[in-house]
C-alpha cells in the first residue's frame, strides 16, 4: 500500500512517457499524483511493509519523521503543479517538463518512507538525477550550463555516497537504515563513514563548499520547478542526515563541531553572497543556503548532545515545512511579479509573509526555530558558546537583509516591465497564494514554544534600516556571480577535462586551451592502440611471454 | 528426459540448425528463419528443463574417454547455467534481430550458419566439464567467429578479422600449453568444487604461479585484459548483432567464464590465497576497468566507445573472483549476465541507429531520442545500468562487489568502483543528454508520424532492456541473476 500510493505519481510519468494521448492529462496528473502520499501520511502513520522481491528486500515504513516530510512537500508539489498549469500553458515542451516534474516528485514523496538502503538510495538517485530535466528545461545556455555543473556535481555526490552507506552497511551488517545508524556509533571506520556520508548529503543540501550548483540551477529551472528545488529537493539532504547520523545514539563532539562550523559558514557567507546578486531568483536560492546552515546547526547540537535530540527533533521536522514553505511562496511569488503585475495587495502579502516567516518575525514558525535554537545553544560549552550567540545574532540579521534584497530586486524588475506586461495567469496567483495561507496557518499544526518571542525584531528592523539608507545614499553593490566558487574552479576543471576528453567538453562551457602535454600523452595512448591492434604486437606479446616464462623457469626454479 | 539427454539436447539444438541452415538456399528465408527460431526456442525449453533438474540438486553429467587420459566431459552444474541460459536468451533476441538487420544483404545462410555454430561453442564452454573439454569448444568459437567478424567483407574488417585470429589463436595456444602442463600435474583436468589443485600435497609453489599465468594469459585474450585487448575494438566492425553477441555472450564472456572455472574449480579460492596470485588478477582487472574506460572517454565512434566499455566492464567479473571470497565472486559472476544484458542493448540499439538513420558516430547524435524514443530509451537505460545507478542490474554488481571487497578485507575496491562509475557517467551521459536534451540534428525528426525502427530491430532491444531493468529491480528473486548466483556460491564457495 505505501509503495502504491508513493509511486503514483512514477505510473502517471511512464503514462505519459508511452502515451501520446495522455498528454493532455498531464496538468491534472501532476496535481493529484501527491494526493494518496498525503492521504498516506495523515491516515497511516505507523504503517510498515516489506517489499522482498524488490531490490535486495525493500522495507517502507512512514513514521513521524515521513509523515510531516510527506504532507509539507505534497502541498508543495500541488502549488507548483498548479503554477506549472498556468505558467507553461503554451510550451510545446510542457509534458517533457511534466514527466521530469512526476519522477521527481515520486522519488521525493516515497524517500521518506524507505527504511532500507537499496531502496533509500535508489529513490535518493532519482530525485537526484530526474530534475536535470527540470533545471535545463528551457534550453538556453545558462540553463545548460547550471544543469551540466549540476549532474556533475551530483555524481561526484554519488560517488562518495555509496561507498559510504556500503562501509555502514558492511560495519552493521544489516540493510536497514535505522539499525545502520545505530551501529555507526561502534563502527570500525565511523569518522570515515560519517565524513562520508556528511559529502554525500552535502551536495544535495546545499552545504558550504559544495553549495555551488546551487545558486546556479534553482534560478535557471522554471519557477515552479525552482519552487520545489528549493523548498523540497534541498530536504533531501537534510532527511539523509536525519536517517543515517547516529542522532540521540551517541555524542560524537568532533564531528558537531565540524558541522557547527560548516553550518555558520553557510548561514552567514550563503546571506552575503545571496546580498551581492543582482538576480532575485539567485539571491533566494542563496538564501536556501543560508537557512540550510541554520537547520545543519541544529543537526549539529543534536549530535553533540544526544540528550537534548528529543527537544531538538522535532525542530528539524518543523524546519522542514517552515523553510519549505515560505521559500516556494517565494519563489512563486517572484514568478508571479516578473510575469506580470499583480494587485499591490496580493504582492505586498505574498512577498513580506513568508520572508517575514524566514526572517523569524513573531508570530511565523521562524520565531519559533531561532529561539528554540538559541535555547539549544546553552549546553555548548562557555567558550563555544560564546562565539555561536553574537554570530547568531549576525546570521539573524544577514537572513533579514538577503530577503529584503531579494524582495527589492523582484519588485523593481517589476516595476521595469509593467509597461509591457499586462495581468498575470490565474493559476499561478491561487498557487502562490495557496503556499502563503499554509505559511501563515503553519503555527497552528506545530510546538508553538517561543512563537512570540522578539529576539528576531530588531535585527529586521535593523536591516531594513540600512537598506533604506542603501537606497537612499545610492551606494552601490559589488556583485558576485552567482556560483561564487565555481567560476575559477570551471576554468580549471574543463582545461583538465578537455586534456583528457581530447574533445570539446559539453555546450555551455567556454573550452580551456588544450595543454600541449596532454595531448601528446592521448597521442602516445593512440599509438599504443594501433600497435596493439597491429600483427608484430601479437608475436612480441606472446614470444616476449614464453621467453619470460622459460627465463623465470630456469633461473628462479632451483631457488625456489 | 534424462540430464545427459538434455546436456547434448542443448548443444544441438544450435548445432544442427546451424549446420542444416548452410545447406539452405539464399533465397528460402522462411525455411531459415524456421530453423533458427525453432532451434532458439528448442533450446531454451532444454536449459529451462536442466535448470529445474540442477535447482533440484542434480549435476547431470556425461564423459566420454577420447585417448588414454582425455576426456570430453559435459556436466551442468549451477555455474555453467548462468552463461547457458544468457547465452541461449540472448541468441534468441539476437536471430530475431538479426533476421531484421540484415534482411537483404549478401551471404545470409552463410551468416546465419556461423552463428548457430558460435552459439553451440559459447554453450559448449559453459557445460564443459574439463579444461580439455573448454578447451576444445573454445577454439571452435575462434573458428566460427572469424567468418562472422569478417562477414561484410571491406579491407576494414578483413584486417580486423586477421587482428582477431592472430590474437585468440596466439590466445588459444598459450591456452593449450596451459591444459597440457595441467594434464601432466594432475593426470586430469576435471573442474573440481574447491580447487582440483587441492588434491596435489606437494606441488612447487612457483609451478603452480607460473601455470596461474599461463592460464590466465590463455583466457585473458578473449576476456580482453589490458595489454590482450588490441583484438577488440577493431573487431567492432562486424555487423551489429555479431558486435552485439560478441560482446555480450559470446568471445567475452567465454573468456571471462574460464577465468571464474580456473579460478574457483582448477585453483580454488584457498589455494589462490596460498600463492598470492589473486593479487595480480585483481590488479590486472583494476587497470584494464580503469584503462577501457578512459579510452572510451576519447572516441568518437559509437561502436568504438561501447567496445572499450566492454573492456571495462568484463573486468569487473574478472575483479570479483579475484579477491577469492564468497561475496565478491557473486558480484563477479552475476556480472556474467548483468553486463550481457546491458551491452548487447546498447549494441542493438547502435544498430539501430546506424540501420535506420546511418548514425555511427557520437556527434552526430543530437536530438536522435525524438526520432527513436523507444531505442534511445533502451538505450539510456542500460548506459544508466552500465554507470551502476539504481535500479538497474549494474547497481547490484557494484553493490556486490562492495560489499564483497570489504569483506575480502580489499577496501581499495571501493574507490576503484567509485571511479569507474565517474568515468563510464563521464562517456555514456553525453550521449544520453545529446539524443534527449539537444536539439534534433535533422528537423524532420521532430515530425511526430515518422515511425520507430522497425519491429524486428527494436523489440529485442526493448526486451533486453527490460530484462536488463527486472534483473536489478527484481534482483532478490530466486530466479533472477543475483538469486541463481547465490546459489552457485551456496554450492561453490559456502565457507
Amino acid at each position: 500500500m505505501i509503495a502504491a500510493a508513493t509511486w503514483v505519481p512514477w505510473v502517471f510519468a511512464a503514462l505519459l512517457m508511452v502515451s501520446r494521448r495522455t498528454r493532455r492529462a498531464g496538468p491534472f496528473m501532476t496535481m493529484a499524483a501527491a494526493i494518496p502520499a498525503v492521504g498516506l501520511a495523515l491516515f497511516a502513520r505507523g504503517a510498515e511493509e516489506s517489499l522482498p522481491w524488490l531490490l535486495l528486500g525493500s522495507r517502507l515504513a512512514i513514521d513521524d519523521t515521513a509523515a510531516v516530510f510527506m504532507i509539507c512537500s505534497a502541498i508543495i508539489w500541488m502549488a507548483a503543479a498548479l503554477y506549472a498549469h498556468g505558467s507553461l500553458a503554451g510550451d510545446p515542451n510542457r509534458h517533457r517538463f511534466e514527466i521530469f516534474f512526476l519522477w521527481t516528485m515520486g522519488a521525493q514523496l516515497g524517500l521518506a518512507t524507505s527504511r532500507d538502503i537499496p531502496t533509500f538510495y535508489l529513490l535518493f538517485f532519482v530525485a537526484t538525477i530526474a530534475p536535470y530535466g527540470l533545471v535545463v528545461h528551457d534550453g538556453s545556455a545558462r540553463a545548460r550550463h547550471a544543469g551540466l555543473v549540476y549532474l556533475v556535481m551530483a555524481l561526484l555526490a554519488e560517488a562518495v555516497l555509496l561507498p559510504g552507506l556500503l562501509l555502514a552497511a558492511n560495519a552493521a551488517g544489516t540493510l536497514e537504515v535505522a539499525a545502520v545508524a545505530r551501529g555507526l556509533a561502534t563502527a570500525e571506520h565511523c569518522d570515515l563513514i560519517i565524513g562520508l556520508l556528511l559529502a554525500g548529503f552535502a551536495v544535495k543540501a546545499g552545504l558550504p563548499p559544495l553549495h555551488v550548483w546551487l545558486p546556479l540551477a534553482h534560478p535557471a529551472a522554471p519557477t515552479p520547478a525552482s519552487a520545489v528545488l528549493s523548498g523540497v529537493l534541498i530536504n533531501a539532504g537534510l532527511l539523509g542526515w536525519l536517517r543515517f547520523l547516529p542522532l540521540g545514539v551517541v555524542d560524537l563532539p568532533v564531528w558537531s563541531d565540524i558541522m557547527l562550523v560548516l553550518g555558520l559558514v553557510a548561514a552567514l557567507l550563503g546571506a552575503l553572497f545571496g546580498t551581492l546578486q543582482r538576480d532575485a531568483k539567485s539571491a533566494l536560492a542563496y538564501s536556501s543556503v543560508s537557512q540550510m546552515g541554520w537547520a545543519v546547526l541544529i543537526l549539529a547540537l543534536g549530535l553533540g548532545h544526544h540528550d537534548q535530540w528529543p527537544v531538538l527533533a522535532p525542530m528539524v521536522l518543523l524546519f522542514f515545512a517552515h523553510h519549505g514553505l515560505a521559500k516556494a511562496a517565494l519563489f512563486l511569488g517572484v514568478g508571479v511579479v516578473r510575469s506580470g503585475t499583480p494587485s499591490r495587495v496580493i504582492r505586498a502579502i505574498g512577498l513580506a509573509v513568508p520572508a517575514l516567516a524566514i526572517a523569524g518575525a513573531p508570530g511565523t514558525t521562524g520565531a519559533v526555530l531561532k529561539s528554540a535554537l538559541k535555547h539549544a545553544v546553552v549546553v555548548e560549552p562557555a567558550a563555544m558558546k560564546a562565539i555561536l550567540e553574537p554570530l547568531l545574532t549576525l546570521a539573524s540579521w544577514a537572513t533579514a537583509i538577503v530577503l529584503l534584497r531579494a524582495l527589492a530586486l523582484a519588485s523593481g524588475r517589476a516595476d521595469a516591465d509593467a509597461s509591457s506586461a499586462g495581468r498575470p495567469p490565474r493559476a499561478p496567483i491561487v498557487a502562490w497564494m495557496l503556499l502563503t495561507v499554509a505559511v501563515i496557518s503553519l503555527p497552528l499544526f506545530t510546538p508553538r514554544a517561543g512563537l512570540g518571542s522578539t529576539g528576531s525584531v530588531l535585527p529586521i528592523l535593523l536591516a531594513i534600516g540600512v537598506c533604506g539608507v542603501w537606497r537612499w545614499r545610492h551606494w552601490r553593490l559589488p556583485h558576485v556571480p552567482p556560483g561564487d566558487l565555481l567560476v575559477p574552479l570551471t576554468h580549471l576543471t574543463t582545461r583538465a577535462a578537455s586534456a583528457i576528453l581530447q574533445q570539446r567538453p559539453a555546450a555551455g562551457v567556454e573550452v580551456g586551451t588544450r595543454p600541449r602535454q596532454a595531448r601528446a600523452w592521448t597521442r602516445r595512448l593512440d599509438a599504443l592502440e594501433r600497435w596493439l591492434a597491429g600483427q608484430r604486437a601479437v608475436t612480441r606479446l606472446f614470444l616476449g611471454l614464453l621467453v619470460a616464462l622459460a627465463i623465470a623457469g630456469t633461473v628462479l626454479r632451483p631457488a625456489a | 528426459m534424462s540430464g545427459q539427454a538434455l546436456l547434448l539436447a542443448t548443444l544441438l539444438s544450435s548445432a544442427l540448425p546451424g549446420l542444416l541452415i548452410f545447406l539452405v538456399a539464399e533465397e528460402s528465408r522462411r525455411l531459415r528463419v524456421s530453423l533458427n527460431l525453432l532451434g532458439a526456442v528448442a533450446k531454451l525449453v532444454f536449459i529451462g528443463l536442466l535448470m529445474l533438474q540442477i535447482r533440484e540438486g542434480t549435476t547431470p553429467t556425461l564423459r566420454v574417454e577420447v585417448w588414454g587420459p582425455l576426456a570430453i566431459e559435459l556436466h551442468a552444474d549451477a555455474l555453467a547455467m548462468l552463461l547457458a541460459t544468457l547465452s541461449g536468451v540472448l541468441w534468441l533476441l539476437t536471430t530475431v534481430y538479426a533476421i531484421g538487420y540484415l534482411e537483404d544483404s549478401l551471404h545470409r545462410s552463410r551468416f546465419f550458419g556461423f552463428f548457430s555454430l558460435c552459439v553451440t561453442a559459447t554453450m559448449g564452454v559453459a557445460i564443459s566439464g574439463n579444461l580439455f573439454t573448454f578447451l576444445l569448444f573454445y577454439e571452435l568459437l575462434t573458428v566460427v567467429t572469424y567468418p562472422l567478424v569478417v562477414h561484410r567483407g571491406t579491407p576494414m574488417a578483413i584486417r580486423a578479422g586477421r587482428v582477431y585470429l592472430m590474437y585468440t589463436l596466439a590466445g588459444g595456444m598459450v591456452l593449450l600449453i596451459g591444459v597440457v602442463w595441467l594434464q601432466q600435474l594432475l593426470g586430469d583436468t576435471r573442474f573440481v568444487t574447491g580447487g582440483a589443485l587441492r588434491a596435489l600435497p606437494d606441488a612447487d609453489a612457483f609451478e603452480l604461479q607460473a601455470l596461474f599465468v599461463v592460464l590466465m594469459v590463455g583466457v585473458g585474450v578473449k576476456a580482453a585484459v589490458v595489454p590482450l585487448h588490441g583484438w577488440l575494438p577493431s573487431a567492432m566492425v562486424a555487423p551489429a548483432p555479431v558486435s552485439a553477441l560478441l560482446h555480450a555472450v559470446a568471445v567475452v564472456k567465454v573468456g571471462a567464464f574460464g577465468i571464474v572455472r580456473i579460478v574457483s574449480e582448477i585453483f580454488g579460492f584457498e589455494l589462490i590465497h596460498e600463492l598470492g596470485v589473486g593479487h595480480g588478477l585483481a590488479v590486472a582487472a583494476s587497470i584494464t576497468i580503469l584503462y577501457g574506460s578512459i579510452r572510451a572517454l576519447s572516441q568518437d565512434d559509437l561502436k568504438r566507445r561501447l567496445a572499450y566499455s566492454t573492456v571495462s566492464q568484463v573486468s569487473y567479473i574478472a575483479l570479483g573472483v579475484a579477491l577469492a571470497a564468497p561475496i565478491a565472486a557473486v558480484g563477479g559472476i552475476v556480472h556474467l549476465v548483468h553486463q550481457g544484458l546491458m551491452k548487447i542493448t546498447l549494441f542493438l540499439c547502435a544498430g539501430v541507429c546506424a540501420e535506420v538513420l546511418g548514425i555511427h558516430r557520437v556527434s552526430e547524435m543530437n536530438g536522435v531520442g525524438r526520432r527513436l524514443p523507444w531505442t534511445l530509451g533502451a538505450f539510456t537505460l542500460a548506459a544508466l545500468g552500465m554507470i551502476g545507478l539504481p535500479p538497474m542490474a549494474g547497481f547490484i554488481t557494484k553493490w556486490e562487489l562492495g560489499i564483497g571487497g570489504l569483506e575480502a578485507g580489499a577496501p581499495w575496491v571501493l574507490p576503484l568502483l567509485m571511479t569507474s562509475t565517474l568515468l563510464n557517467a563521464a562517456y555514456f551521459l553525453p550521449i544520453v543528454r545529446r539524443a534527449w536534451f539537444e536539439p534534433p540534428a535533422e528537423a524532420e525528426w521532430n515530425d511526430r508520424r515518422r515511425r520507430e525502427a522497425p519491429r524486428l530491430l527494436l523489440y529485442p532491444a526493448v526486451l533486453t532492456a527490460t530484462l536488463a531493468l527486472m534483473a536489478g529491480l527484481l534482483a532478490s528473486s530466486p530466479w533472477s541473476p543475483l538469486g541463481w548466483s547465490e546459489l552457485i556460491a551456496a554450492r561453490e564457495w559456502a565457507p
